[in-house]
């Protein structure tokens, strides 16, 4: 009797010690998960094949997403925020006085996928290959305010002079003048940073074979059909990235990646237009918002609408709400200017843009305009987008033509680069958050020709010259919001509509998706639940 | 034959220059530009005019073409504008995909249009004649695009029984030669109809049945082999359509074909990579017709080479 008390006190206890361990075990696996270290390979769809990835030539938000993954640059955004924090640097870069010089020093101990360490050097050698114009970057406006860039986009120097090296982890960058948004140009993929030899060895062929510093590194390229990442196991932030690898199918066609989605092939996607609504209702998926710095407007060529009261009048006739509503699902908020607000420098405050056709079509009768016909250019579709559709009606109403033409978009880019596309309802999405990035882009004349805006007045081209080099953040900001209020608000240079939400639907077995306000985020933290 | 198959190839040279002549001529003429359409979002004048410069791009268009002539002539199509990879490479790479492809949907198209024509014709005015012609005008008139997607609905989403997309293995193959090949087995099925009709009307058939041969051998050997002749004309066209890439259904179904690497060279002006692919196709089409007019004399002994 007393052994078996003895055994069943044994075995008690010994339940007690195991269920204490499995709670532990269940406890230490749930927290593992938290922090996000269950692997497996990330599936995505993609509309087309990357042509090569690399970010100093190719333009597209495609190529900039991969590249994320692949590289790495100096500073980057932190997740879901506008801040900057170090990215292949030790600290945040220190600016002089002058706000000319900047001094870097490298994170140590960091390696690109073929085991070299990186150094100055290589920060130098990508810079100097962007710039070298036998390498036919696209993206060269990222250090364009670097001093010596402009000398080897002409050819006349084959080394850039602003970047000084100290030693194999410091160096620092002259600038030509002071620019405010540099350090934002930085985190853009384009400025992402390469090593010095495979560049040279690789040549042109480097984006098909890509080596970087990123969380992934290519594993595989089947052309045309699938590009295949695995982790990079000597990533140098520890314990990142969760996942094992990431795949990109190509799948030109949206409903065919839709239905490869809902079977759960990919992790992520985006329904048609038609069955946004279903998808988000249908709670099967993840629905995940986030905020875009993007603007959709109404742009003219301003050398054809030189009459303020016209192009306030088709402000007046656009009902922005019933746009939202309507046709965006409210996936978005109403524009009342064109910088995105939560970029520092936008303005503020400002009233709703008013809805009202009365009033627009007594300025059109002001201006002595009857039966205008406004011949509004649309890229890439075959058919006329909703918003369109629901703009050309708007205008109508008030007795406008917005006669929409479908053009493909090698004809529109061409043409919009020659200041030849009338009007079209555009939209621009920020390349970094600063209102350079919007107000320079469309109203200096420098650059205003290539957007079709047209516009040249030399007295904002000296704003806009002043404003980047300011140091003084406030008085900088100011600038630009009374610039903004002036062009947009007063003068009506372009008709702001709507800001739009971000969002991905994601199958409920992905963790760690927030999605960035520049709609360029890599896949370092995220991961997917076990067997997935 | 040897001469005949010579002379043929020589005689496709000219087609070829005509060929990339024509096509030169026409990137030019269309509005658009290498280097603005792969310029998503900003394209300022000086960027462009290096860009164009260091292209090539800037030059006299005479000296671009004669250039790519040159370099064609000896087997080197350029490289990509876009991709900076040689465009032969990419064709070359592309190729295998798209002959899968059209070689299943082909087999398709052969084993349910020619017995289902033969049949109909056989069986003219009645039922199934009707039926087999009500079906084959519905496959013809329905957009394959259209027929793509539904089949990717219910076979792939609903019932899963097949891949929707991609390639991983011959099953991925399944629906896309099933879509196209149901297509084009509508027109077969229509030619070997109308041609069958055309030879059972014929002497050498009476003079066959008269001699008590029996109806099978009627039908498969003596009828249907002269029935032949004209379909192989359309089968070659078809194949030359099918091996240049069915544009449609390499995009439904993410299939990485000539296809797709033609119209996104369309798309982005990647000119080398549009006079490639398009050499390519006439090249295509030049070889299939010869191999149809061989075909010809191995079906019909009465028809020589000279």
């Amino acid at each position: 009797m007393k052994g078996g008390f003895r055994v069943k006190r044994y075995l008690r206890v010994t339940a007690f010690l195991l269920a204490a361990v499995m709670l532990l075990a269940a406890g230490c696996s749930g927290t593992k998960e938290k922090a996000g270290s269950v692997g497996g390979i990330y599936k995505v769809a993609i509309t087309e094949e990357p042509p090569i990835i690399d970010p100093q030539l190719d333009t597209t938000l495609q190529v900039y997403n991969l590249s994320r993954n692949v590289f790495s640059t100096l500073v980057r955004y932190k997740p879901g925020s506008l801040e900057l924090e170090p990215e292949l640097l030790a600290d945040m870069p220190k600016a002089d006085a002058d706000n000319v010089t900047y001094h870097f020093k490298l994170r140590s101990g960091v390696t690109f996928h073929n085991g070299a360490k990186l150094t100055s050097k290589d920060v130098k050698a990508t810079f100097e290959r962007m710039l070298t114009p036998a390498n036919e970057a696209a993206n060269t406006w990222v250090l364009a305010e670097i001093k010596g860039a402009q000398e080897m986009l002409d050819g006349k120097a084959k080394e850039l002079a602003g970047v000084v090296i100290k030693d194999d982890l410091s160096f620092d960058i002259v600038l030509a003048r002071p620019f405010g948004p540099f350090l934002q140009n930085l985190a853009t993929a384009p400025a992402s940073i390469f090593p010095a030899d495979v560049i040279k060895e690789k040549g042109a062929q480097f984006g098909r074979a890509p080596v970087g510093t990123g969380p992934f590194k290519l594993a595989k390229w089947d052309a045309n059909q699938l590009v295949k990442l695995e982790k990079n196991p000597n990533y140098f932030e520890k314990g990142l990235p969760y996942l094992d690898g990431v795949e990109y199918r190509v799948i030109p066609e949206e409903s065919t990646r839709w239905m490869e989605f809902q079977a759960g092939t990919f992790d992520e996607g985006a329904p048609p237009t038609a069955e946004f609504t279903a998808a988000k209702e249908s709670g099967d998926y993840q629905f995940i918002e986030y905020t875009t710095l993007n603007t959709w407007y109404i742009a003219f060529d301003q050398k054809t609408f030189t009459d303020k009261r016209v192009r306030e009048a088709i402000s007046l006739a656009i009902d922005r709400q019933k746009l939202l509503t309507a046709v965006w699902n409210d996936q978005g908020k109403l524009a009342k200017q064109f910088v995105t607000p939560g970029i520092p420098g936008a303005i503020e405050k400002t009233a709703d843009l008013k809805y009202d056709p009365e009033k627009a079509k007594q300025l059109l009768k002001d201006a002595g305009v009857t039966n205008l016909k406004i011949e509004a250019w649309q890229r890439g579709t075959d058919k006329v987008s909703d918003l369109n559709l629901a703009v050309q009606q708007m205008l109508k109403e008030v007795g406008i033509d917005w006669q929409v033409k479908m053009v493909d978009r090698a004809t529109f880019n061409d043409a919009r680069s020659k200041g030849n596309i009338p009007a079209n309802q555009g939209n621009w999405y920020a390349d970094y958050p600063d209102p350079d990035n919007y107000l320079y882009t469309y109203f200096h004349s420098s650059q205003s020709k290539g957007m079709s805006i047209n516009f040249s007045d030399p007295a904002v081209d000296k704003i806009l010259d002043d404003a980047r080099g300011l140091a003084d953040q406030n008085k900088r900001q100011k600038m630009y919001q009374d610039l903004e209020k002036k062009l947009i608000l007063e003068e009506y240079r372009i008709i702001p509509l709507l800001h739009q939400t971000g969002y991905t639907f994601a199958q409920k077995w992905v963790h760690g998706i927030k999605g960035h306000p520049t709609e360029v985020e890599g896949l370092r933290l995220v991961w997917k639940d076990a067997g997935k | 034959m040897l001469v005949y198959v010579t002379r043929r190839l020589l005689a496709g040279i000219p087609v070829l220059i005509g060929v990339s002549l024509i096509t030169f001529i026409l990137m030019h003429i269309v509005p658009g530009d290498p280097v603005t359409a792969a310029m998503d979002k900003r394209a300022d004048a000086a960027t462009i005019a290096r860009l164009r410069k260091e292209m090539g791009l800037d030059r006299p268009l005479v000296v671009q073409y004669f250039e790519f002539v040159g370099k064609a002539a000896i087997g080197d199509l350029g490289t990509s504008f876009r991709s900076k990879r040689p465009v032969g490479e990419t064709i070359i790479e592309a190729l295998p995909m798209t002959a899968r492809v059209a070689g299943s949907a082909m087999a398709v198209a052969l084993l349910i249009g020619i017995p289902f024509g033969t049949l109909a014709a056989l069986r003219k005015n009645s039922f199934i004649d009707y039926m087999s012609t009500v079906t084959t005008l519905s496959f013809i008139s329905a957009p394959v695009f259209w027929v793509a997607l539904l089949a990717q609905l219910l076979f792939g989403l609903q019932l899963r029984w097949l891949p929707i997309s991609g390639y991983q293995g011959p099953v991925y193959l399944i629906l896309p030669a099933l879509v196209l090949g149901t297509r084009y087995a509508a027109s077969i099925a229509r030619y070997t109809r109308a041609s069958m009709l055309e030879v059972l009307n014929q002497d050498f058939v009476r003079t066959a049945r008269a001699k008590g041969v029996a109806e099978r051998f009627v039908i498969w050997k003596h009828a249907l082999k002269n029935a032949l002749v004209p379909l192989l004309t359309v089968i070659g066209l078809e194949i030359g359509g099918l091996m240049t890439g069915s544009i449609l259904t390499e995009s439904v179904f993410g299939i990485p074909g000539v296809g797709r690497i033609t119209i996104q060279a369309i798309q982005y002006r990647d000119f080398p990579m549009i006079e490639g692919t398009v050499l390519f196709t006439a090249v295509v089409f030049v070889v299939t017709n010869l191999l149809v007019d061989i075909s010809y004399s191995l079906v019909d002994p009465r028809i020589r080479m000279a």
